[in-house]
């Protein structure tokens, strides 16, 4: 189980959103290629990996996408300041003060805040829009901004960091997911899976899913696709009477429904009774909203099942997310399961 | 008024569940019904219908209507057993408080409030469903989380309307279905769809289409009238003044030469029909239209009033004039 | 580079031409009919499939030639008729995303059975008082065509009949010419010249030219259109922003065409058209969007396996309304972007 945690600190402390992945994609890349049989790279970015198995007429779609939410510079004031367009949903009241990395240079950046101090209390109660905030990078005009550009990728800057069986960093949306996928790929470096597994790291999800369109074409015999996550858990912040969409030690989550996709009974049954009869704990994702690549790969062609199985990760979409490890290992247990037995599945 | 309709035997298509997604029920149920009637049956993996009629024509027709209803989604059990739910479809805010739901095993539930702040409105958010339990566990033998459920509102008809929860789109179903029953021959190759999880975005339609490779598809559904007291203008249509010849909705503008085709085989067999414009609204027309390199789209549809409550409502004669158009245009040479 | 009299004066009179033509989504057919006219001459073949899109194709001369696609969409916002009053007012609603106030007293043509003029009619100021300060939701205005009643009417209209802004073209100071529908005749136009350049030098690359319809109404076109012609590489040639006075626009009129930057288009591929542009002397501009949508590119780059993408706009001033504003010198420049792109035997460098 160490190596798969290696993978998750060494890719979310990589730096990739949509357009932008190559970073990701080239580690990932050396990652696994002694374990498969192909490698390719299509036009949006994603990096599809192929194994064949010992059934070649049946293949699995393994999928994970490669970006996470992050920035784009939009221009370069006068003052030296930079605005900046979110790439992907971010609510806007987690940014001011937030320690930001710029360009290919990974220039050092703040997102700048007002001292409380000096705040009226009408500016106290707002939450400012992205449109207001600004990065401040030190510089005091635009001509002392140096490697720094109008369109332009800005991250969050954190290190992950391992403590009493819980992991912090960003990017485990879905940086959780290409860590299980690679970790399971190498599983299969010297025997074959029943079924030919497609490995597909997909690029661009957070801007709508756009590397999961095309990531199913021209495949044949795809039983099911399994689509591995990270997804929110909001079991610290809401009331009892609601739903807290995942809790944290509860196991993988697996989506019924989402805003792009209603899960295939039959799938969604029997992945549950797999985790049931393989002692796998897992629970239900209890909100619906959101979307995931699953959203475009199970409407593509005549149409495939296909499930997303996340883990849970706390306070999602901004610098600091937190996850169990336990969860972690129970992820990557309930995916390796699926993948043993999605040959014996009939849609 | 005598119409050729059969209401009793085809009740099913009224009373089986059926919300996007689960549609396993009302499907089992066509099924049945469909299967002496035609060349072939089948479902594909979202979970349409597919009943092909064979013919010698040029033309691949793919009919449309959606099995699926609305409904809701249940994401979470409290302690004292009431239930936290999402939507599945668009549902209207308004019509939910009070308002009776059955699920899929049969059991009744009521959608209730929480206390609401003086002249603020009620938010989904802020609902959730009744089924009288005492207890999470007593609910729990009742109703998981991810069960769904949908509105309880029988279906009645009277001399001159048909009204229920489900007539979007159980009543294009049974246009389908009337069709199919006294269809003796077909000039084309005709696929009866009935789809899936259209409510949720087309999405059986849009799988449906690519397999079948239609040149032609028509959308059977309801439409939203305008013919309220200082109503919404959402459309050009009203009851009893026929069947809905879609020109435009905002999934899908249809190509002259099919309104003009759909029309004069309207008037030639003397079929009240009228033109149907809505700016609000979209149908699996969209879906045929823009599968693979593309098809002709177009829509007949039954206007209908208070769409998506439990009153929703159409005229007889609209049916009968609906069920005749598509029946027109399978013993039409269709060629367009 | 130098930009004036000959190429870009023929060109001005076709984009009168193109402006005159009514268009609108949904109802492109007769508009495509002269496309293919005008068009025919230059290329190796020309057909229309079943949504109406126009694709011809014009080969390379290269030895592995690839699949390039310059789109443009040739739909512009329009009207339909939803409703005719007793008193022989017309009720409408819009075809693609029209802003309500562009529309007050505006002189429309009627394109039904037999073309008529009507205005979009506004009460006087003397009369509206408070009222006046508001503008009413666009199913709230009404077309005046002079009827006097429903059966009036109904001689020549009837629902499901569509009507589009009259058009008056103009050159202004500085270069500029207006018309309503330049969004996206100037895109049409910026094809039609690589193509006329096209015929008459070698290129490498097969080109296929697709003049896309219903992109207003959701790119609907560019999706099937991609889709039969399965490219290697597409450019979309579309109008972008270039309003003077809003502060967070740094494009204008009369520098260059502009280049899409972002995840919806490919960086190599994006970095080729600025290489050119600077070895041959072409302004251009540049445009960051984060999130890819907008224009055909958004389905150009998912088709099938995807496919590498970029866009090459004109800057356009006040988009969608009646008194849309470009310089023409940026289509001309913008069709030889295209044209040097087919000569390139290398269009893009790897994905890095």
């Amino acid at each position: 189980m160490g190596r798969s945690i290696q993978y998750l600190k060494q890719y979310s402390n990589l730096c990739a959103a949509a357009g932008d992945e190559s970073a990701i994609r080239d580690h990932i890349r050396r990652d696994i290629e002694h374990s498969v049989d192909d490698v390719t790279v299509n036009p949006l970015g994603n990096l599809r990996a192929i194994r064949k198995g010992k059934n070649r007429s049946k293949t699995l779609l393994l999928t994970a996408h490669m970006d996470e939410v992050a920035f784009m510079v939009k221009s370069i004031e006068k003052n030296g300041t930079i605005r900046f367009y979110p790439i992907g949903g971010i609510v806007s009241k987690i940014l001011p003060g937030t320690s930001v990395a710029l360009g290919v240079k990974r220039i050092p950046g703040v997102i700048g805040s007002k001292a409380l101090h000096l705040l009226q209390q009408k500016e106290r109660d707002r939450v400012s829009d992205i449109k207001e905030l600004f990065i401040d990078v030190g510089a005091s005009s635009r001509e002392e901004v140096r490697d720094v550009e109008p369109g332009a990728y800005i991250y969050f800057r954190s290190a992950f960091l391992a403590q009493g069986g819980l992991c912090f960093g960003k990017a485990f949306d879905d940086r959780a997911g290409c860590a299980a996928v690679t970790t399971l790929l190498n599983r299969y470096s010297d025997e074959k899976p029943g079924a030919t597994i497609t490995a597909v790291y997909t690029a661009q999800e957070e801007v709508g899913l756009r590397g999961a369109s095309t990531a199913a074409f021209d495949r044949e015999g795809i039983l099911l696709n399994l689509n591995l996550e990270g997804t929110t858990c909001a079991d610290r912040d809401v009331k009892k009477t609601y739903s807290p969409s995942t809790e944290l030690g509860e196991g993988p989550a697996i989506t019924i429904m989402d805003r792009t996709i209603i899960t295939n009974r039959k799938l969604l049954d029997w992945t549950v009774e797999l985790a049931r009869a393989r002692s796998i704990p897992c629970q239900l994702k209890r909100t619906v909203t959101g979307g995931t690549d699953a959203g475009k790969i199970h409407l593509a062609g005549e149409g495939i099942p296909s499930i997303t199985v996340a883990v849970p990760v706390r306070y999602i979409h901004a610098p600091w997310g937190i996850l169990s490890r336990k969860d972690f290992d129970n992820y990557i247990r309930l995916a390796a399961a699926i993948v043993e037995e999605a040959h014996r599945f009939k849609a | 008024m005598e119409y050729g309709m059969n209401f009793e035997n085809k009740e099913f298509v009224f009373t089986a569940f059926g919300v996007s997604g689960r549609e396993e029920t009302v499907r089992g149920e066509i099924e049945s019904f469909v299967r002496p009637l035609v060349d072939e049956v089948f479902h594909d993996t979202t979970g349409s219908l597919i009943s092909r009629k064979k013919g010698k024509g040029s033309q691949r027709i793919m009919i449309s209507a959606h099995m699926d209803t609305i409904g809701f989604v249940i994401t979470h059990i409290d302690e004292k057993g009431f239930l936290r739910f999402s939507e599945v479809g668009g549902q209207v805010e308004a019509y939910l408080p009070g308002r009776r739901v059955v699920f899929e095993n049969g059991h009744i539930g009521v959608i209730g409030v929480e206390k609401l702040e003086k002249g603020k409105s009620p938010l989904k958010e802020r609902m959730f469903i009744d089924i009288g339990a005492q207890s999470m566990g007593e609910a729990c033998s009742q109703v998981m989380v991810g069960d769904m459920c949908t509105v309880y509102a029988p279906f009645v008809v009277t001399d001159t309307i048909v009204t229920g929860g489900w007539m979007d789109n159980r009543i294009g179903c049974f246009v389908l279905l009337e069709v199919i029953e006294n269809l003796k021959n077909s000039k084309n190759e005709l696929y009866f769809v009935f789809s899936a999880q259209e409510e949720v975005g087309l999405r059986g339609a849009t799988t449906t289409a690519y397999t079948l490779k239609p040149h032609i598809g028509l959308a059977v559904d309801v439409t939203p009238s305008s013919d309220l007291p200082e109503g919404d203008r959402i459309g050009s249509s009203g009851l009893g003044k026929g069947t809905a010849v879609k020109f435009m909705d905002r999934s899908v503008i249809v190509p002259k030469k099919l309104t003009q085709h759909l029309a004069s085989l309207a008037e030639k067999r003397g079929i009240p029909y009228q033109h149907d414009v809505i700016r609000q609204g979209g149908t699996d027309a969209h879906a045929m239209q823009l599968s693979r390199s593309g098809a002709l789209a177009g829509g007949i549809s039954i206007p209908t009033r208070y769409i998506h409550s439990s009153g929703e409502m159409c005229a007889l004669n609209d049916v009968q004039a609906t069920i005749d158009l598509v029946h027109a245009v399978c013993q039409d040479a269709m060629t367009v | 580079m130098v930009c004036s009299g000959g190429p870009v004066k023929e060109l001005k009179e076709q984009l009168k031409w193109l402006c005159s033509l009514p268009s609108v989504s949904g109802f492109e057919d007769e508009f495509a009919d002269r496309l293919q006219e005008r068009i025919a001459a230059h290329v190796d073949g020309v057909e229309r499939d079943r949504l109406g899109n126009l694709i011809a194709c014009k080969h390379g001369f290269g030895t592995q030639p690839q699949r390039l696609l310059f789109d443009a969409h040739i739909d512009q916002i329009g009207l339909m008729i939803s409703a005719i009053e007793e008193n022989g007012v017309l009720r409408f609603t819009d075809i693609g995303g029209i802003n309500p106030l562009t529309l007050y007293s505006k002189r429309v043509r009627l394109l039904g059975r037999r073309e008529r003029a009507g205005v979009i009619g506004m009460p006087p100021p003397h009369l509206t008082g408070a009222d006046g300060k508001k503008g009413e939701p666009l199913h709230e205005l009404f077309i005046d065509a002079g009827f006097k009643s429903r059966r009036d009417a109904e001689r020549s209209i009837q629902i499901g009949d569509i009507a589009v802004v009259d058009c008056y073209s103009d050159e202004l100071f500085g270069d500029h010419f207006t018309s309503s529908g330049l969004d996206n005749k100037a895109g049409v136009l910026t094809l039609l010249a690589a193509a006329k350049i096209l015929s008459q030098v070698r290129h490498y690359h097969d080109v296929y030219f697709l003049f896309a319809v219903q992109e207003e109404v959701g790119i609907r076109g560019a999706k099937v259109g991609s889709f039969s012609i399965e490219p290697d590489v597409a450019v979309a040639c579309d109008v972008t922003f270039a309003d003077p006075g809003d502060t967070s626009i740094s494009v204008q009129t009369g520098k260059g065409p502009v280049l899409g930057r972002g995840p919806n288009f490919y960086p190599p591929l994006v970095r080729k058209f600025s290489d050119i542009a600077q070895r041959e002397d072409i302004p251009i501009q540049e445009e960051i969007e984060p999130r890819p949508g907008g224009t055909d590119a958004y389905y150009l780059q998912v088709t099938k396996r995807g496919v590498f993408t970029a866009g090459v706009y004109v800057p356009l001033r006040y988009m969608h309304s009646q008194v849309e504003v470009i310089q023409v010198k940026d289509v001309y420049r913008a069709a030889k972007l295209l044209v040097l792109l087919s000569q390139e035997e290398k269009m893009c460098g790897e994905q890095e």
